[in-house]
């Protein structure tokens, strides 16, 4: 088989660029803490409901501006339906779904994840600018998806 | 003009016989009646989604986006592919199928047309609202399901059929390289029949059962990991007849050869071996994989890039030795000479044209932690709309332009090449201005698959209404693309003088010999079994052994 | 074992094969590319730098 020079350098310069990628995104991964939400816990989703913390989905303060936020994405909507915090502070997120898949989405952040019945789906999140920010479901999850939305309010 | 009419004319091969091109338009045609239905189904949900019209109360735009999905992606796409290889083979190995191979490309033909009524029916009924990744707990009707086994099993037997062929002219040349498109064809097959193994069983041993009600639930983990494990493939599956296109037949219609056929034959083997051991890719925001093998997936999905680039390289070169042969000179002198009036080189150009952004793209979704900013985004939308919807639909178009003729017997006629022009330019311009909205959209935050909305009018989402309707606008470009389109393969197939029109395929300049290795088929497949093995046997032993409490069927729409 | 024959045998045809024309002149083709790649690197750096900006 036989490689023409031009393309040799090509594909040396292609794989070395690749290969670039591949150690950008593992020291900012592994190095800095920032891999995909990966939690591995899970739970019954028949039983979401009476499984506490998601009995009483809310906001606990953990910490100093440290809070976390036991949710549920359930078809068409998100619990609770309001939550606030003071700017600085950060929110781990722990979310699970009773019923069919969901997406947690806040635009312009990287809080992007799937929620899956059965598993609970952290990630966190330092909200240093107030404002009211958006959490939508970006998984199709039935005929009233395009409603399925919530705030937060950061003061 | 002269000259070209004489081509026409007396073409230099064997024009494929009628028994073998019956079956491949039957295949063709069924592709673009679903392809113009999903036309009309995208066309709406865009205007639906830039606020510009309502649907009417019997209709729900989640029903069309199944419908504009499954007859797309799943029904265009596969019926095409089938039927074009079937006609290539042919062309390659003397004009005509043998009989066992007919025999099995008409029972996968009813497979296919069988399964497809069955799950279009189901999506009329409104029963089957699930999109086209059909993800479960959503439940739709079984017929569903079985609809969608039927087309994966008529395709298999298709494949089964060009493998057959395979076998007789090997039998019949001992010794010698199987022709190009050949080679390529059984790879394309081979990475199609593993890929579906896995979707294979989740729908046979987890959906149908589940959706029947013969069991209480299903292992939603494991139902999206085997998905994925198919959902990748498949988009390969897609890809490589256009490749198939732009290596063996884009050549020749430029009046140029093949670049190299190791080298062509070299990146299909790639392709098999490494675009399946990576759905994880698909699968970066979800819990219950862990963040180490997400990142074995992403890496073995870098690697895939690296064919791609083999491909960019060797198409360029084929442009610049024939544009420098026709007398280009000059650093990109060659870029002029070639043939921009013809159809069937523009409309495959321009689909390549759109795979580099295309490509870019594919490779920020795949990239780890980055997915987290365009995940589940309209830009993902836009990425699959400029990858199939524009790389591989345009060729798809480029190729109809001279394979419909060639198969009844007709005339690609001087109007009809600039009808495809034209075509080929609404199609483009639509498709640029839809896929540019949709990628900004989706850097913004905005939601793929989702109805019109504003979110309570939440600022940040009337952000995005000026984009949706830029998106609306391309999108009805693309539906008068996609009409003409239809016209011109009506035209070509009942109206068009009779005559005969070429079937492209070019050959290599001077002999290449070719590793012998690259044709030994059970080494590949026994290399990407140990890749199968390493990427996915233990996530899916562990998703099997500590899965999740399973799902009752939902019905949410 | 056969298979390893046959590498071996490969190697001596591909060596014995130099047929392909070397001095055919693809600069263009490397421009070409290099535009290519320069587009996937902007884009990639673009989107990382998007994500380390919104971390």
């Amino acid at each position: 088989m036989h490689l023409h020079r031009y393309e040799k350098i090509w594909l040396m310069l292609g794989a070395g660029g690749l290969a670039l990628f591949v150690v950008l995104l593992c020291v900012n991964a592994f190095a800095m803490g920032m891999a995909p939400p990966s939690s591995m816990e899970m739970i019954d989703p028949e039983k979401v409901m009476e499984t506490p913390p998601f009995d009483k989905p809310g906001l606990v303060q953990v910490g100093d501006k440290e809070y976390d936020a036991y949710m549920t994405a359930f078809a068409f909507g998100f619990a609770p339906t309001k939550m606030e915090v003071e700017a600085g502070s950060t929110i781990n997120f722990h979310v699970t779904s009773p019923d069919v898949i969901h997406g947690f989405q806040i635009p312009e952040t990287n809080v992007n994840f799937m929620v899956l019945p059965g598993h609970i789906s952290s990630a966190s999140y330092t909200f240093d600018k107030p404002g009211e920010y958006l959490i939508l479901c970006n998984e199709y999850c039935g005929a009233g998806h395009q409603v399925m939305a919530t705030t937060i309010i950061v003061k | 003009m002269v000259i070209a009419r004489k081509i026409d004319d007396s073409i230099p091969h064997v024009p494929i016989q009628r028994s073998a091109a019956k079956l491949s338009l039957a295949y063709v045609w069924v592709a673009y009646i679903a392809f113009g239905l999903a036309a009309l189904a995208g066309m709406l949900q865009g205007m639906v989604r830039g606020g510009i019209i309502e649907l009417p109360s019997w209709m729900n735009y989640y029903q069309i986006l199944t419908a504009h999905g499954v007859l797309m992606a799943l029904i265009f796409t596969t019926f095409f592919i089938v039927g074009f290889i079937f006609s290539g083979v042919a062309r390659t190995t003397g004009g005509s199928l043998h009989g066992t191979t007919l025999k099995l490309g008409w029972v996968g033909w009813i497979l296919m047309v069988t399964g497809t009524l069955m799950a279009g029916v189901t999506i009329v009924m409104n029963e089957a609202s699930v999109l086209y990744t059909f993800y479960a707990p959503l439940k739709a009707s079984p017929y569903f399901y079985i609809g969608a086994a039927l087309l994966v099993v008529g395709s298999w037997l298709a494949g089964v059929g060009v493998f057959a062929s395979y076998r007789k002219w090997r039998r019949e040349n001992p010794g010698k390289t199987s022709p190009l498109f050949v080679f390529m064809s059984v790879a394309t097959y081979i990475l199609w029949i593993i890929a579906t193994l896995p979707v294979a069983v989740e729908v046979l041993f987890q959906l149908i059962p589940w959706s029947l009600g013969l069991v209480p639930s299903i292992n939603i983990m494991l139902s999206r990991t085997l998905f994925w494990f198919f959902g990748h493939p498949l988009v390969y599956f897609w890809l490589l007849p256009a490749y198939m296109a732009w290596y063996v037949c884009v050549p020749r219609i430029i009046g140029g050869h093949v670049f190299s056929d190791s080298l062509s034959r070299l990146s299909f083997i790639c392709f098999l071996l490494f675009s399946i051991p990576v759905g994880f890719h698909h699968q970066l925001m979800e819990p219950g994989i862990s963040a180490g093998w997400k990142m074995i997936h992403v890496v073995l999905t870098l690697i895939v890039v690296i064919p791609s680039l083999m491909t960019a390289f060797s198409m360029f070169a084929v442009f610049e030795t024939t544009g420098r042969k026709k007398g280009g000179s000059g650093l990109f002198g060659w870029f002029k000479k070639l043939p921009w009036s013809d159809a069937r080189f523009f409309a495959p150009f321009m689909g390549m044209l759109f795979f580099i952004p295309g490509g870019a793209g594919g490779i920020i979704n795949a990239s780890n932690q980055l997915n987290a900013v365009v995940h589940n985004t309209i830009w993902v939308t836009g990425h699959f709309h400029i990858t199939v919807g524009a790389a591989v639909a345009l060729t798809f178009f480029g190729v109809s332009f001279w394979l419909v003729p060639a198969l009844t017997g007709r005339r690609l006629t001087k109007t009809a090449n600039r009808m495809a022009m034209v075509q080929t330019v609404f199609w483009s311009v639509g498709m640029f201005l839809m896929s540019f909205a949709m990628h900004t959209m989706g850097l913004q935050g905005a939601p793929r698959r989702t109805d019109y909305t504003t979110y309570m009018d939440h600022p940040t989402a009337l952000g995005w209404m000026d984009y949706q309707r830029v998106m609306a606008f391309g999108g009805g470009l693309l539906f008068v693309s996609a009409i003409l389109l239809i016209l011109i393969l009506l035209y070509l197939t009942f109206y068009a003088p009779k005559g005969n029109t070429e079937y492209p395929i070019a050959e290599t300049e001077t002999n290449q010999t070719v590793p012998g290795i690259l044709e030994r088929w059970p080494v590949w497949i026994g290399l990407l079994a140990f890749l199968i093995v390493l990427a996915y046997g233990y996530p899916i032993m562990e998703q099997i052994q500590h899965q999740a409490p399973g799902s009752p069927p939902f019905r949410t729409w | 074992m056969e298979t390893q024959i046959d590498k071996l045998k490969q190697g001596k045809k591909s060596k014995e094969k130099k047929t392909q024309p070397e001095q055919e002149e693809l600069k263009g083709t490397f421009a070409a590319v290099l535009i290519v790649g320069g587009i996937i690197l902007v884009g990639w750096l673009g989107v990382f730098g998007l994500f380390l900006e919104r971390a």
